[in-house]
């Protein structure tokens, strides 16, 4: 019973399996070229030579550090702008139809606009970043401050709670699984984008740079290896909010 | 002086505007409910049982008459009254404990006291030992006991019950109803006004027992029931007066049955 229930957990690992198996089998038997799919074996010890140059450690630091300041900012600015407007219909008025027509350039369509203003400077690629994030942490925030049932309003209104509270203690726990799923596509939008930021902004270091430099380079073995950790780290950070969620959110399963 | 738990409702009409048009709901109501006395209202779907509980907690402010507390107009909700919601309305992401110290939570009381009537209150409804548990892992019993400790920690000189047990089993709800009667006599100031729709109940808890019709709402009868407590919901007083209020149905039914024909 429980040896069926631990195998079932791990039926998201059969088809990478099988990818895996497909892959060694094209390069053993030479179907593809070794220059356009390096063989497994290659790639495992292109990956050791890299982590023991050590190299690779500095360019996840210096990717992982903007990701990080770039995503503090756009959740920052995207829970600020969110409650404001979920909070007070003016505010939404004003600013509302402007941030959707605004919502609506893709993020790759700020490039040249960022360039010309601030060039191909650090800065740049932490707007670029904070921009990816905010836009979704400003509409899951919105939405969740707009989430609280009139029913509860008139408890609030019972209690005689004042403004303060009644945000504190009605609106923003009614907004916080919204929030906390906007801060999870903030995160994996922002950790997608600083690889775009990296190879756009001309970047020195940092795991998109080194992606950009082994294209440059024909070094297939490595592309393969930064794509495999940037999936693998957006998966990791996913999975992590979702437990962090979970947690966080207990009220709201009966277990 | 009105002592403290007077409510006094005089030729209260309400109306409402839908599409432009005015339908009246409640019309020429008239109730004196004394301190500490239990009220039961009782009356068909619609007729206006929840409008008329939403006026007196202070939730509609637009209507003709007078609804005075203590001899004072409502006017808005206050902690003088208490409300149990028919949907128990605890908020899911606080917990029992929480729940219940809502009302406090603006007073300067100072946290150990707080903690202490919610602890009281806790014990009062038979919740010792589920603080920390969340809404959801509540049953629809125990909810809305949490509930009635919520609206009984502010001490309010009138609580206002819509349908409370409306929406328990059979036995869970006996089994609450003497939990109420408990609960009422040991707050002996309270006065409890409570929506039902089970004859029942009302017979069972009530000093008095309001009956209404609908379209519009109007108070048909008031019947005092005068039993002795603990009531004996088999004794012959019990059942003729269960009977009684059921007749009043019965006429309203047989009327829409000739309608019908
Ligand atoms: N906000 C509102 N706007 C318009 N009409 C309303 C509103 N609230 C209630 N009504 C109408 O007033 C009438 C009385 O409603 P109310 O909820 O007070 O009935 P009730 O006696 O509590 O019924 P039930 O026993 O089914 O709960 C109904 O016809 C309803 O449609
Ligand atoms: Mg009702």
């Amino acid at each position: 019973m429980d040896v069926k229930k631990e195998v079932l957990k791990l039926r998201g690992l059969a088809v990478p399996l099988a990818l895996l198996a497909v892959w060694w089998i094209i390069t053993k038997n030479g179907w593809l070229s070794a220059v356009f799919l390096p063989p497994p074996e290659t790639v495992v010890a292109t990956f050791v030579k890299l982590v023991l140059k050590g190299k690779i450690f500095a360019d996840l630091n210096e990717s992982i550090t903007k990701v990080a300041i770039g995503f503090l900012a756009g959740i920052t600015a995207g829970f600020v702008l969110g409650t404001a407007m979920g909070l007070s219909t003016t505010i939404e008025k004003l600013f509302g139809p402007l941030f959707n027509a605004v919502r609506q350039v893709p993020i790759l369509g700020w490039i040249p606009v960022l360039i010309l203003i601030f060039g191909l400077t650090e800065l740049t690629k932490i707007i670029f970043i904070a921009l990816g994030a905010f836009y979704p942490m400003t509409l899951n925030t919105f939405d969740g401050c707009r989430q609280l049932k009139k029913e509860y309003l008139e408890v609030a209104r019972v209690f005689e709670f004042n403004r303060p509270r009644l945000l504190w203690r009605f609106i923003l726990p009614s907004a916080f699984p919204s929030i906390l799923a906007g801060i999870r596509v903030s995160m994996s939008e922002a950790w997608m984008l600083v690889i775009g930021a990296e190879i756009f902004f001309k970047s020195r270091g940092g795991i998109g740079d080194l992606m950009w430099e082994a294209k440059t380079r024909v070094q297939m073995d490595i592309v393969f290896i930064t794509i495999l950790i940037i999936g693998l780290i957006g998966f990791i950070l996913n999975y992590a909010m979702k437990i962090l969620e979970n947690r966080l959110l207990r009220w709201r399963s009966s277990n | 002086m009105t002592q403290r738990g007077t409510l006094d409702i005089v030729n209260l009409k309400k109306t409402f505007n839908v599409n432009g048009n005015t339908t009246p709901v409640l019309e020429n109501i008239n109730l004196k409910v004394k301190p500490g006395e239990f009220v039961s209202i009782i009356g068909p779907s619609g007729c206006g049982k929840t409008t008329l509980l939403r006026l007196v907690i202070g939730l509609e402010n637009s209507y003709e008459g007078q609804i005075l507390l203590d001899g004072k107009r409502i006017n808005g909700p206050g902690l003088d009254r208490g409300v149990v919601f028919q949907d128990h309305r605890l908020l899911p992401w606080l917990t029992v404990e929480r729940n219940v110290g809502l009302g406090l939570e603006g007073k300067r009381n100072g946290k150990g006291v707080n903690k202490e009537i919610v602890q009281a209150h806790l014990k009062l409804v038979g919740l010792q030992g589920f603080e920390k548990v969340y809404p959801a892992q509540l049953s629809g019993g125990m909810a809305q006991r949490a509930a009635i400790a919520r609206a009984l920690v502010n001490q309010p000189e009138l609580l206002l019950l819509d349908e409370p047990l409306g929406a328990l089993d059979a036995l869970t709800r006996m089994y609450m109803q003497l939990e109420l009667e408990k609960i009422w006599q040991r707050e002996a100031q309270v006065t409890m006004i409570m929506i039902t729709h089970d004859v029942e109940e009302a017979v069972y808890l009530s000093d008095k027992v309001v009956i209404m019709s609908s379209r519009p709402g109007t108070i048909k009868k008031i019947i005092p029931v005068e039993l002795p407590r603990p009531r004996d919901r088999a004794s012959y007083d019990f059942m003729k007066l269960k009977e009684e209020i059921l007749e009043e149905f019965h006429l309203h039914a047989e009327k829409v049955f000739s309608y019908a024909i």
